[in-house]
């Protein structure tokens, strides 16, 4: 916890909430004290913080003022699969019923986070999921909105894990009182913009705190470990902690500003992986075609429908623009003096809109902002433009490069890649305060991806439970379950201090002894029964006998390629080092 | 000679990733109806393991496909004799639990179950029953499970197998499997059709599609047990047997079987075969160890002008022996000769036909911790993860020498294109192997061509349906055009 505060502090990892206090209420504090201009409260800020009389919320996570109150879940199964200690989650975020039995065990331990006893329970007050299946995250949710399923909607999908744009196509439309993700968002804009006249009459000023920002300058800003917090330097945002923003909230016009594509991304343009893209003219040529929105007598393209915003991203993204393509390569030369245009110039005038895409799924165009080079039917393959065009790699120097010099590395001896032994059960924690109930085993745990399980509800469906085994089965080697008399779809309980799986065995000579697999992420929902050892309450899912457990390394940043990034770059959890025991379910399942 | 002409399919079961894709577009286009839920028309089987419905290789139970005895080629079920002695009882049925019970769950417990303390969930239920279930078996309750003491240990094919490679099977380094999809294998000396006793099933002339009919059947069963690899259905809800169609509804409009259609790995490829019908008794009635050659010798070679000849005389239209050239299934089969078909021992000369897999090869832990592969994996068949007689038992009634032929072949063809991509070979080793291998670099390209390269186009090749031919059936050609299909006979009727 004290290297996630430290990581926060300086502006290697977001954290919200942000500060101890309600950042419209800090903007308040500052004008009522003098400071008018963004910098002068940007000043005004650093200085309550640097004099500790405003306070990240990192610091004190148990503080009421602290917590993060309301949870907004769209396309993700989030309290459960993505909830890496799921029990936890139901524990400290939602309030409720859990099967975790770990203490508390860091009192004493850390120094910077501010130890409450008891651990609080139930931070959030309002959790609302978009979602078309009754998951567990809808289950837990105080509001669900149900929304419309692939083929109920007009929506893209696309992932950097192959090269092709997919659209989804409304063919019927969504079921009952189900609407689409847009739709359904742009219904909260509606009522948030409804209900302003009274909550907020005016636009007022709000106060934003960023993390140092992968392939940006910030690369650049923390040559060493320094905490201003210890006083071994100032506090400068952007520089020794996060950047500060103060931005204007206008909530009576969200609904309108939600519906038009704004000036600023004119005048702004595209800014990708370290390059920026202007995008003028393209947007006075797509303003003049597109749909009209109008609002406080100006029109803009509108983005009223999900095609517009569809077409929106289609028209100014370089992976379906083949000028955006183009400039990014421009953009390209201008930073490495290499002549890179060439691999756009054949694609030049391609511009795939949704009616393109929804005729055929189309691969992304050869640009700068990807690694790969697809022209000609090439299969993508990530870095060809740094192998075969020499365009520097995007670490410090721009090579491929093992040896880390960032503090923080040397300072936990990962420099250099170097064999690490798996962790032991003790280690773990995992067992602290489980105990073995008659004939057990403890086996490390793994939760990989099974061949229906990528990250995707598909396995969970009646045709693939038929084609395994009706229920996510726990796997095990033969000769562990012999020990513990437990034959193939034989009922077992595995368990830690984390939680606890009721479900089939799978008898395998395919798992090495020691070790036992449970794929991710059953949906908890789908027939697994209760646990007779925890009180006979439900048994969980994957996330059920995993923590968080961040790799502190991963935390660091503000110094090369250790920048942060949303999904891409930050700290990874380390589920590997989870221990279970197991045993043969006594007596038949109960549900 | 009588030339007829078959729609073919190959597998290439080293492409082959298991994902099921095939055997759910068939689900959801042709099986998801009541009665038909345990129908899996196509499916995909770990091997080593007991299959769907469980055992269904071992004839000594069920009885199907055929058998020489006294001479004399006959239905191994029995008699025509003693099944009309026996049609109401037929005592080597797959039962329910050879099967499985197909489930659904109460998914409704989640909106409309009673408010408790605990999180809800929704249990399986039996679309037999209704009632709640414990789910015991399903139809690829052995997925993946290469090495396990229940299902892959007890794989008929592992008979004739030491108890020492048998034993070996079960360590971790050596643990295998490989996935075996399998549809109807549209036979030319068809077991089902011989023991149904309605004559409901029956062998299409254009294309040799074997099907039910859904009006002369009358659910006697006995196709069920007729058929050696039960892919014959018995549809509780209607009483009548169903199966794989070859999706000829598809085929007729220029259309890839689903199954084919979804195929992730790429791994099928169908095309029109020509075979010589005067040989198909002396082709199943030979012994074991002359089936393979024996069937490929009744396939003919559509570039034989003594074949094309009596093909015309029989019938066979212009463009049919046009795309029997042009079939990636004859270039596999008797071309290559590195495609086989599916157990010929059960004598019903099943036309579909499998490119057998180049397993990974054995490695093993060395005392320093290291995994370590043996040096030879490319070269050396006795290495090979599973025994070759394996092989043999799935695809050559038992004949090793077919297997090892093809395996020659294959390898021949990896060490080839290293030598040529990584460079790693030398040409002495490589001439060496093609030798053995009775090849040359050219087929070997080709080879490589069609098997890693090729497009839809090329993996699928079949004649456009002979649309005058079916019209001809019914009615008069000569007439105008409002009588042969094409517009309204009346005004169409709209709305719900």
């Amino acid at each position: 916890m004290d290297q996630q505060i430290d990581a926060v502090r300086m502006g290697w990892l977001p954290f919200y909430p942000q500060f101890n206090e309600n950042p419209i209420e800090v903007i308040r504090r500052a004008e009522q004290e003098g400071a008018k201009t963004e910098a002068e409260i940007k000043d005004w800020v650093v200085t309550q913080i640097k004099n500790r009389r405003l306070r990240f919320a990192v610091e004190d996570p148990d503080a009421s003022e602290n917590w993060p109150r309301v949870w907004i879940i769209w396309r993700a199964n989030a309290i459960l699969s993505s909830a890496k200690g799921h029990e936890f989650f139901l524990k400290h975020y939602l309030g409720t019923h859990d099967n975790s039995i770990a203490e508390e065990v860091a009192k004493g331990s850390v120094q910077e986070a501010l130890w409450r006893e008891p651990a609080r329970k139930g931070k959030m007050d309002l959790v609302v999921d978009l979602n078309f299946r009754m998951d567990t995250s809808a289950l837990y949710s105080d509001i669900v909105l149900p929304s419309a399923t692939w083929y109920e909607k007009d929506d893209l999908n696309t992932t950097d894990l192959h090269s092709y744009i997919h659209p989804l196509s409304a063919a019927v439309p969504p079921c009952w009182e189900s609407k689409t993700d847009w739709e359904i968002f742009k219904a909260l804009a509606a009522k948030v913009s409804a209900l302003s006249p009274r909550q907020f009459p005016v636009p007022f000023r709000d106060i934003v705190a960023t993390p140092l920002l992968h392939d940006t300058v910030d690369d650049l800003a923390q040559p060493g470990v320094k905490g201003w917090y210890r006083g071994e330097c100032e506090p400068v945002p952007g520089k020794t902690m996060p950047h500060l923003s103060v931005v204007e909230r206008d909530y009576a016009s969200l609904y309108h500003k939600f519906c038009s594509l704004g000036p600023r991304f004119k005048e702004e343009g595209v800014e990708e992986r370290g390059i920026h893209i202007p995008i003028g003219d393209l947007y006075d040529r797509f303003a003049a075609s597109a749909p009209k929105y109008e609002w406080d007598g100006r029109e803009y393209p509108s983005l009223v429908e999900a095609i517009d915003a569809a077409n929106t991203i289609l028209r100014f993204g370089p992976e379906t623009n083949g000028e955006m393509a183009y400039r990014s390569f421009e953009a390209r030369e201008r930073e490495t003096g290499l002549k890179l245009t060439d691999l756009a110039r054949d694609n030049r005038g391609i511009h795939y809109d949704f009616e393109t895409l929804k005729a055929q799924p189309r691969r992304i165009l050869t640009n700068a902002c990807w690694s790969g080079i697809t022209n000609g039917g090439r299969p993508y393959s990530s870095y060809c433009q740094n192998i075969e065009r020499l365009v520097p790699w995007r670490t410090l120097t721009g090579r491929q490069h093992l040896y880390l010099d960032h503090e923080a590395y040397l300072a936990f001896g990962e420099n250099l890649p170097t064999f690490k032994p798996r962790i032991t059960a003790e280690a773990s924690l995992n067992l602290a305060d489980s105990r073995a109930e008659g004939e057990c085993l403890m086996l490390n745990c793994l939760t990989p991806h099974g061949k229906w399980h990528i990250h995707s509800t598909y396995s969970d469906d009646l045709r693939m439970l038929t084609l395994s085994r009706g229920i996510e089965p726990f796997w095990l080697n033969d000769k562990d379950a012999a020990r513990i008399g437990v034959r193939d779809n034989d009922w077992v309980e595995a368990y830690n201090d984390n939680g606890v799986i009721v479900t089939r065995a799978v008898v395998s000579a395919r798992i090495p002894a020691g070790v036992s697999l449970f794929y991710h992420a059953p949906e908890r929902s789908i027939a697994f029964p209760k646990s007779p050892l925890r009180r006979n309450r439900r048994g969980g899912g994957t996330n059920s006998v995993t923590r968080l457990r961040l790799k502190p390394v991963l935390m660091a940043g503000g110094y090369g390629q250790h920048c942060y990034r949303f999904n891409d770059y930050g700290p990874a959890a380390s589920d590997r080092d989870t221990y279970v025991l197991v045993r043969k379910l006594p007596g038949k399942p109960q549900w | 000679m009588n030339v007829r002409v078959q729609v073919s399919m190959v597998f290439h079961l080293d492409k082959c990733i298991g994902c099921h894709t095939c055997s759910l577009a068939c689900k959801n286009l042709w099986t998801s109806r009541p009665g038909a839920e345990y129908m899996w028309w196509n499916n995909v089987e770990t091997k080593p393991g007991t299959g769907y419905p469980t055992l269904y290789e071992d004839q000594e139970e069920y009885r199907g496909g055929w058998e020489v005895k006294d001479g004399e080629l006959r239905l191994k079920l029995n008699t025509r004799a003693g099944e009309l002695l026996n049609i109401a009882y037929n005592p080597r049925l797959p039962a329910l639990d050879d099967y499985y019970e197909p489930w659904t769950y109460t998914y409704g417990d989640l909106i409309d179950g009673p408010q408790q303390e605990d999180q809800p969930v929704f249990k399986p239920v039996s679309l037999v029953t209704g009632k709640e279930m414990e789910i015991e078996a399903g139809p690829n309750w052995d997925d993946d499970l290469g090495g396990s003491g229940i299902y892959a240990a007890n794989d008929p094919n592992l008979s004739s197998l030491s108890g020492e490679q048998r034993q070996q099977l079960l360590n971790v380094e050596r643990v295998v499997f490989f996935y075996l999809p399998r549809i109807c294998n549209h036979c030319v000396n068809p077991s089902c059709v011989a023991a149904c006793p309605a004559g409901a099933i029956y062998k299409r002339g254009e294309d040799g599609i074997v099907l039910v009919s859904q009006e002369k059947c009358m659910g006697w069963r006995m196709c069920v047990s007729g058929c050696p690899y039960k892919k014959v259905y018995y549809n509780w809800e209607t009483g009548k047997s169903e199966k794989c169609i070859l999706c000829y509804p598809r085929l007729e409009t220029g259309q890839a079987p689903a199954c084919m259609h979804s195929c992730v790995g790429r791994i099928r490829y169908l095309g029109v075969l020509l075979y010589d019908a005067d040989r198909i008794h002396d082709t199943a009635a030979r012994p074991d160890h002359e089936l393979v050659d024996a069937q490929r010798e009744m396939i003919l070679d559509p570039f034989d002008p003594e074949v094309v000849r009596q093909a015309r005389a029989d019938g066979v239209a212009e463009h049919v022996i046009e795309s029997a050239r042009k079939s990636p299934v004859f270039r596999f089969v008797k071309k290559w000769k590195i495609a086989l078909p599916l157990h010929p021992e059960f004598r019903t000369l099943p036309m579909l036909f499998y490119v057998p897999p180049l397993l990974p090869v054995t490695g093993s832990m060395s005392e320093e911790g290291l995994y370590e592969t043996s040096s030879d994996f490319f070269s050396s068949l006795e290495s090979a993860r599973l025994p070759i007689r394996y092989m043999a038992n799935l695809f050559s009634a038992g004949d090793d020498e077919q297997v090892t032929k093809i395996y020659r072949k294959l390898m021949a063809g990896r060490y080839y294109k290293r030598a040529q991509t990584v460079g790693d070979v030398d040409s002495g080793k490589i001439a060496q192997m093609l030798a053995e291998a009775q090849t040359t670099a050219g087929e070997l390209e080709e080879i490589y061509e069609l098997t890693s390269l090729a497009g839809f186009d090329e993996r699928f090749v079949i004649p456009p349906f002979s649309r005058e031919a079916a019209i001809e059936l019914v009615q008069i050609t000569q007439s105008r055009q409002e009588g042969g299909g094409m517009g309204f006979v009346h005004e169409p009727r709209r709305g719900l």
